[in-house]
């Protein structure tokens, strides 16, 4: 019998390799079904819109001298029915200080998935 | 003179007797790929589907989302339901109920407050359900959230939007309730195109409670019916109520606002 020509065992222990990495890489595509959702759902429910309009209605209403501040605190009532209405978010906007140059405002938002507060000078 | 070691003598070789010991393991082989291969690959595969549906219910849940809480009007979504059935139960026909009352501090009913709460209470969400096959597992979209349910219990995948809003200690407490609405029994195998649209949300209910009161919320359903189990978990961990005794019943203490909204959500087609 001719002596027996194992040169070629290495092709056999690449055909393992190969299997085994593939078995690695099923594990690791079954991991991944929930992650990539709630990643980008995360990037596109921050509310910067909504955060940006109260702020922008707040602005014009404190910029506008002829509005008492009686009238000021009925506007931001009607702002935050408006929001947890429209928007389902929770907002509180609240003077909190002021002198004759500037008026110092409080704004606390939460929609359930992002609170944001701040404490803006106008 | 001895012979050299590469002439072998093979005169006890027998042909049969090779013949049966690789066909035996041939047989041997096969029968264990048979007997456990087989069924391991079917019970992948159906792991693979359930897991499947788990995102595609997440996918549901994004666009009932998108209908409530984003001011859009239609959601379609295609999706490929295997494995298994997913059905569209209307909030008629769902046994569950959730209960939402409120509490003086005093301990006694506030019955105002609780008549201004009866048209929402008791709720009655309506589901999509999927109902795998060949296991016990069973996917559901109720009023908001995503549950999966196995062997008598439940877990939540995908939470509601319920949130409790907490500012200079006053407690607002948002309940959104989702109510899936069907023209008739709809049921779902292999491709299917999920139409919905948002009938209806009226002005949110707004209670306010200045002397700060309890908000009691009651899933009524047991196991076999219902979710109470991920109901449990959702309503005690995430917005820290108390569980009240045996009974399904979680309160949740010094709340100075309700808020409870509600949306109709209509079910098209699937």
């Amino acid at each position: 019998m001719e002596k027996l020509n194992d040169e070629a065992q290495w092709i056999v222990l690449m055909g393992f390799m190969v299997a085994a990495a593939f078995f690695f890489l099923a594990l690791v595509i079954n991991q991944s079904t929930l992650v990539g959702q709630t990643t980008a759902e995360s990037v596109l429910e921050f509310p910067k819109e909504d955060i940006r309009d109260v702020k922008s209605e707040v602005a014009a209403v404190v910029a506008t001298a002829s509005i008492s501040d009686a009238e000021k605190e009925k506007l931001w009532k009607d702002i935050e029915a408006l929001y947890i209405a429209r928007k389902n978010a929770v907002v509180d906007i609240e003077k909190t200080g002021g002198s004759a140059t500037h008026t110092e405002v409080k704004i606390h938002f939460n929609n359930g998935v992002t609170t944001y507060d701040e404490t803006a000078y106008y | 003179m001895m012979r050299s070691d590469n002439i072998k003598n093979e005169e006890g070789v027998s042909e049969a007797i090779g013949f049966i010991i690789i066909f035996g393991l041939v047989m041997t082989g096969i029968a264990l790929i048979t007997l456990y291969g087989y069924p391991m690959l079917l019970q992948q595969q159906s792991n693979a589907d359930v897991r499947n549906m788990e995102q595609t219910t997440v996918v549901l849940q994004n666009d009932i989302k998108s209908l409530c809480y984003k001011n859009v009007p239609y959601k379609e979504t295609a999706l490929q339901v295997s494995g298994g059935v997913l059905t569209v139960e209307n909030c008629t026909e769902t046994r569950e109920r959730f209960e939402i009352s409120v509490i003086k501090r005093d301990g006694d009913d506030n019955t105002s407050a609780i008549d201004q709460i009866k048209g929402l209470s008791p709720f009655s969400p309506g589901a999509f359900v999927y109902t795998a096959d060949s296991q016990d597992a069973t996917i559901a979209l109720e009023n908001g959230a995503v549950i999966r349910a196995q062997a008598g219990g439940s877990s939540m995948l995908a939470e509601p939007r319920w949130y409790v809003d907490v500012q200079e200690s006053e407690k607002t407490f948002v309940i959104n309730l989702v109510a899936l609405n069907t023209s008739g029994p709809m049921a779902r195998s292999g491709m299917g195109n999920v139409r919905m649209q948002l009938k209806s949300s009226k002005p949110p209910l707004i209670l306010d409670l200045p002397d700060k009161e309890t908000v009691k919320v009651t899933y009524l359903a047991t196991d076999l019916e219902g979710f109470p189990k991920a109901w449990e978990n959702y309503l005690t961990g995430t917005l820290g109520m108390t569980k009240s005794g045996d009974t399904n019943t979680y309160t949740l203490k010094e709340v100075s606002r309700l808020i409870i909204k509600k949306y109709e959500v209509q079910v098209l087609g699937i």
